[in-house]
């Protein structure tokens, strides 16, 4: 570091004081934008979490019910079965894949 | 607590106070580097704090080098975004504008303000007040013996103590 002379001590005193104020600033304005995505990203797995425990069963329901009207009114129908494996195993992947999700943020 | 400790931190218990911690570790140095490249205030402190948002939103992928140069990259490239996109906005040169500053950023500089931080921290909270009105608000030595309840020679004397001070502490840490 160089010499520094009265005028330029003042000059550094200034300084100082006017980059803490502006990093004060900067620190607050950025702590303030983390937290709010914290709590948006912490909203938005709550709401994953209500959709995996009460979406799914819910779909499930629906898809066994139609199954159940449909099979009532079509017995021994074949592309009914196929098409009630393929949701269900639609299903089951769609239910792991949240849970993993949920598992990686929660 | 390292940079890579909070980080750890951040991204698997959720602790997001933490980065209040690498902010403040790094946002004086990005602070005056994008200053000295876009040389106005109010841009510097937008593009810092962005650059470090930028740094939040994206920590899963830092890869595990230095956090401080990662967060300057980041801040660079929103520099030269922002310095780009004001070209295009105005004929006239960026450096030609009215109402910029010139600073120039450099590592003595730089040292030299940490220096300063570090002696001004270490002077009693009458010291400081006495001279941050003094230098920062350009306050007159009446005002600032009224402010602190002294008496102006007392105000001088101790600005004078004070000054004599920082030189010291500046001297030995450029002595370091």
């Amino acid at each position: 570091m160089k010499e520094i002379n009265d005028k330029g001590l003042d000059m550094l005193i200034n300084n100082v004081f006017e980059r803490q104020e502006m990093l004060e600033e900067i620190n607050q304005q950025i702590m303030k934008t983390v937290k709010k995505q914290h709590r948006k990203s912490m909203a938005y797995h709550r709401l994953c979490i209500l959709a995996a425990c009460f979406g799914i069963p819910l779909v499930t329901v629906f898809l066994l019910l139609t199954y159940y009207k449909v099979a009532q009114s079509i017995p021994d129908s074949i592309p009914l079965t196929f098409s009630i494996i393929a949701a269900s195993v639609s299903l089951i992947v769609v239910a792991f894949k949240s849970f993993d999700l949920l598992n990686e943020n929660v | 607590m390292n940079d890579r400790e909070i980080v750890e931190r951040i991204i698997r218990n959720d602790e997001s106070q933490l980065y209040s911690n690498i902010v403040s570790r790094y946002s004086p140095q990005i602070l005056s580097k994008v200053l000295a490249l876009v040389k106005r205030r109010d841009l510097a402190c937008e593009i810092t704090q962005q650059a470090f948002i930028k740094a939040y939103t994206n920590l899963n992928t830092w890869r595990g080098s230095s956090l401080g140069a990662w967060i300057n990259a980041i801040a660079m490239n929103a520099s030269l975004t922002s310095l780009n996109q004001e070209k295009l906005r105005y004929s006239e040169p960026i450096e030609k504008a009215d109402n910029i500053e010139r600073e120039e950023y450099s590592e003595e500089r730089e040292q030299m303000l940490l220096a300063m931080e570090k002696a001004i921290s270490r002077l009693s909270e009458t010291d400081k007040e006495i001279i941050r009105l003094h230098y920062y608000e350009g306050r007159k030595t009446d005002e600032i013996a009224q402010a602190l309840g002294l008496t102006s020679s007392n105000v001088l004397v101790k600005m004078h103590r004070i000054r004599e001070r920082l030189k010291k502490d500046l001297k030995d840490e450029r002595n370091k």
